[in-house]
């Protein structure tokens, strides 16, 4: 089989068009330089279009907040595994980000004065969310959309990444994609490339995200030899429609929705009574799956009732109305009328791809740049939400080290030579599409999807134990196995979704085992990672970040401390 | 935002689309006073006796007139709009155009004269 | 229960022509035209192309024609779509890649002559720009578009001439020019005062009727001929 091979060069590539990869693209020719994104989808696809709630900045609208107070928020948040020289940061440049995303366009909802407004979130003291009614993420999306359009940003879409290219001498040269529509190989050469490739909700079975969110970045890394970071933190949402998984924004109860249990009781009250509902995620879902667990869900099943009835039908159109679309066409409830059915869902993952508070990233998760690598969003680890995330800050984190990522490789390319791509790392490439596009192999992708979804969402789920942990890192090192004896259906050139499917598979069940076997080396409880035989906070052993690498024989581990600048670790109580 | 104050200066449609509109009003117009005239107002009887008294009026014949080149105007561009949407050369947009053209060059000459000639 | 789907297939490596497919499969309650494509692709047929992300009607990845209207997938509930075959297509008046894949390019070029950004000349101010909620509601519909290409592609006046800008991109034109803080509007109304822009829109409706996100599309593009034409005074 023929497979076309075609070069591109640019100062900068962009891979992946959420909110953060747009964000730095659009830093990128703001500084002049010439800049590639690739996407395996149309920029206005990325998951970050499905964001509703809002975006966190302590601007102050509607209350007396501040940014020691967000900071604080972010610290406690994360269970005090946030780093918080990077946190401090953060909160600083999110009230820029903020005005800089309105001087563009974005449309946010405002106050009768004119002002932007704010909302209340889970685990913020203050009212701070800025947002547009329940779709935030989709105009500040298509906003940054926009300006990329207006910068002539050079979009490549619907392009997958095949291979990362980290030389033998360190540094990153750009990366080799597959044409996605016509199929062949591009190698695509740049002095800088930033991975803005999202999170990796796909690999449960119960989840918030896109199909599109694999994690393929992190697959990507691991493959290179790097390390990834914590990513034994995975966040559940406590308001995923039932079945379904499909988010319904905190904002819901920011704006006063109750939790309800099969006893209608506002069952929040025992888990957080001061917060309530607008405790911190970790602590809902937890809370929410106990009363599913001791059989208080509505009648007897694996759900609860979010109660919107008493905001009244002129808030729920005007404030939640996505919310209210959603829940008629999928569950053919109008939460005007009724309550909707909700249960945890995979949501969010707190680790990543380890980086400065600059986006570059460590070649050694510690203190070694690696030149020419830059990583932001979902996809990295500063670490801003240590733990566990709060609402609203994943927008913020990921526009805000967009742009910051974004400048910072525009000062480095201005430096920086252009190093070729190896011949060794296109054969690669090639050879790794070669092996499904000719494999006559038995297994369908989606076979090894429903496997690795049951064992993730059984055994690596909100409450952990050793046993099934390490059963369950058994299993998928068994399925990684299994990915090499694959059967693509479709040989096909030409939007090959089944090829597209079989390397996805792979990339999850590389990542996969580094959730589990973090979760399995973790031995205590923080933030969104609760293990029922170790159900306290250890501070003295475990207030460190967890370093990943993936070996032949499993996953080696290293760790580092949490940069720990104003605030002491204390009980987290809501 | 901008206010109605601008001017777009190049007419690329709007025109048209304004001229389509308001003739279309005054065909409205003219024909319920058709209407009314030929079938409630008057005797019913339908003559050249009864007829061409009105149409010798200069304030009937004017009437009649814009009528003629509005009418010509909302049918012939109304064509064209629909030709607009389908015919995709440029040749043969050119040729249909002028066939429109000298059809209604054609139809006012005949309906002018008509108008005019009418005594009582 | 079982169902019928009478699936469009075109892979232009091997087929001379399109042709349908059927496949008669077990849904399950709640299903969407999605979740059936899914079934068919995972443990039916897995050469089936079509785009899909969301899954929850935002990102616009999922138009095509089912049962000759054109739809979001993932928002389609099958028991919605009477008990008959359900026949499902590509987006009509766009190049076809593969099966349900449309190229969007063109779609996205048309979006791209309207100036589909937010202008600015004069100077920013330190904080946001003010908008009261009243002048944010004349654009805040026209903002929920999700560029899934349902409306363009369902306008015949695009069918017969694809070099109209079609309904999308007028509505994004609209969205700037009474957007309240945008100082772009003369340029835009510029660009979009012309014969394949606005007045090529002949108020057929089938824009409005197809929108997924039930955008009033030819009510936005009358109130910019409106403005057009006003502009001539």
């Amino acid at each position: 089989m023929q497979i076309e091979k075609y070069y591109h060069k640019s100062d900068a590539l962009v891979v992946g068009t959420g909110l953060a990869g747009l964000r730095a693209a659009l830093a990128l020719a703001d500084a002049g330089i010439d800049t590639i994104t690739i996407s395996k989808v149309y920029p206005t696809r990325s998951h970050s279009v499905a964001a509703q709630g809002g975006i966190a900045a302590a601007i102050a609208h509607a209350s007396d907040d501040s940014t020691e107070l967000h900071m604080w928020d972010t610290v406690k948040g994360s269970d005090f595994l946030g780093d918080q020289d990077a946190i401090e940061m953060f909160v600083n440049e999110a009230i820029k980000t903020v005005y800089e995303m309105e001087h563009m366009g974005v449309v946010f909802s405002r106050m009768p004065d004119g002002r932007i407004a704010q909302r209340r979130f889970g685990g913020h003291s203050r009212p701070r969310a800025v947002y547009a009614a329940d779709y935030t993420g989709h105009v500040l999306l298509h906003t940054l959309f926009e300006q990329c359009i207006k910068k002539k940003v050079r979009f490549f879409n619907e392009f997958f990444v095949l291979k990362l290219v980290l030389r033998d001498d360190g540094v990153v040269s750009g990366v080799i994609a597959w044409d996605i529509r016509n199929g062949g190989l591009h190698i695509f050469n740049a002095k800088a490339t930033l991975f803005a490739t999202g999170g990796f909700g796909r690999a449960f079975k119960i989840t918030s995200n896109s199909f599109t969110n694999t994690g393929d970045g992190l697959a990507l890394v691991l493959r290179e030899g790097l390390p990834i970071e914590d990513l034994e933190f995975v966040q559940f949402h406590p308001t995923g429609l039932y079945r379904l998984g499909i988010l319904v924004t905190e904002g819901a109860r920011g704006e006063g929705g109750y939790l309800l249990n099969g006893k209608g009781e506002r069952f929040m009250e025992r888990y957080a009574p001061e917060r309530m509902e607008l405790a911190p995620r970790d602590v809902v879902a937890r809370a929410e799956q106990t009363e599913i667990n001791e059989g208080r869900g509505i009648d007897g099943k694996d759900y609860v009732y979010l109660d919107l009835r008493h905001l009244g039908a002129e808030k729920i159109k005007e404030r939640l109305p996505q919310i209210r679309e959603l829940a008629m066409n999928f569950l053919g409830v109008d939460p005007i009328e009724e309550p909707i059915p909700i249960q945890p869902t995979a949501h969010y993952q707190m680790g990543g791809i380890p980086t400065t508070k600059r986006g570059e990233v460590l070649g050694d998760g510690k203190t070694e740049i690696i030149p020419g690598f830059y990583a932001a969003g979902e996809a990295a680890c500063v670490s801003i939400h240590g733990a566990n995330r709060l609402g609203t800050n994943s927008q913020q984190e990921a526009i805000t080290m967009g742009r910051i990522s974004g400048q910072a490789m525009a000062e480095f390319v201005k430096k920086a030579a252009l190093f070729p791509i190896p011949k060794e790392a296109v054969e690669e490439a090639e050879a790794h599409v070669r092996k499904y596009l000719e494999g006559k192999g038995s297994v369908r992708p989606f076979e090894l999807r429903e496997k690795l979804h049951e064992i993730m969402t059984g055994k690596v789920g909100i409450f952990r134990n050793e046993k099934d942990l390490s059963q369950a890192v058994k299993e998928i090192r068994e399925l990684e196995e299994e990915i090499h004896h694959i059967h693509v259906e479709d040989k096909g050139m030409k939007f090959n979704l089944d090829l597209q499917e079989a390397l996805e598979t792979e990339n999850l069940l590389v990542f996969s085992e580094v959730i589990a076997a973090g979760a399995l080396n973790r031995r205590e409880s923080r933030g969104a990672h609760y293990r029922v035989d170790y159900p306290k906070r250890d501070d003295e052993n475990w207030l460190k970040h967890t370093l990943a690498w993936k070996t032949p024989e499993g996953v080696r581990f290293d760790y580092k401390p949490v940069v720990i600048t104003k605030y002491q670790p204390q009980e987290r109580k809501y | 935002m901008i206010g109605s104050k601008s001017l777009v200066k190049r007419n690329k449609g709007a025109m048209a689309w304004f001229l389509q509109r308001l003739t279309a009003i005054y065909l409205f117009v003219f024909l319920i006073a058709h209407f009314v005239i030929m079938h409630f107002v008057g005797s019913g009887e339908v003559t050249y006796g009864t007829v061409a008294p009105r149409l010798s009026s200069p304030l009937w014949k004017a009437g009649d007139l814009l009528f003629l080149i509005f009418a010509l105007y909302h049918g012939i561009n109304g064509l064209w709009q629909v030709l607009e949407d389908y015919i995709r050369s440029r040749g043969l947009r050119l040729f249909l155009y002028s066939l429109l053209l000298t059809l209604a060059v054609i139809l006012f000459t005949v309906g002018a004269v008509t108008i005019f000639s009418v005594k009582a | 229960m079982k169902r019928k789907f009478k699936i469009f297939r075109y892979d232009p490596e091997k087929d001379r022509k399109p042709y349908y497919k059927e496949y008669e499969i077990e849904i399950e309650d709640g299903w969407t035209v999605l979740d059936a494509l899914n079934y068919i692709h995972w443990y039916v047929d897995g050469t089936l192309a079509y785009r899909r992300a969301c899954r929850s009607e935002i990102c616009g990845s999922c138009a095509m024609r089912i049962n000759g209207k054109n739809r979001l997938a993932c928002k389609t509930q099958i028991k919605t779509l009477g008990k008959g075959t359900i026949k499902i297509e590509p987006l009509p008046g766009l190049p076809i890649i593969k099966d349900m894949v449309v190229d969007m390019d063109p779609f996205f070029r048309n979006l791209e002559k309207v100036k589909p950004y937010f202008i600015k000349y004069s100077p920013l101010p330190e904080e946001e720009q003010l908008q009261t909620p009243e002048e944010r509601d004349l654009i805040n519909e026209a903002a929920m578009c999700i560029l899934c290409g349902a409306c363009t592609t369902s306008c015949p006046s695009f069918w017969a001439n694809p070099d109209y800008l079609g309904p999308a991109a007028l509505l994004k034109a609209y969205r700037f020019i009474f957007d309240s803080r945008d100082e772009g509007g003369k340029e835009r109304l510029e660009i979009i005062n012309d014969r394949n822009g606005l007045w090529r829109c002949h108020a057929i409706f089938n824009c409005t009727e197809a929108c997924p996100k039930d955008i009033n599309i030819t009510y936005y593009i009358k109130k910019l001929q409106n403005l057009a034409v006003n502009n001539q005074f």
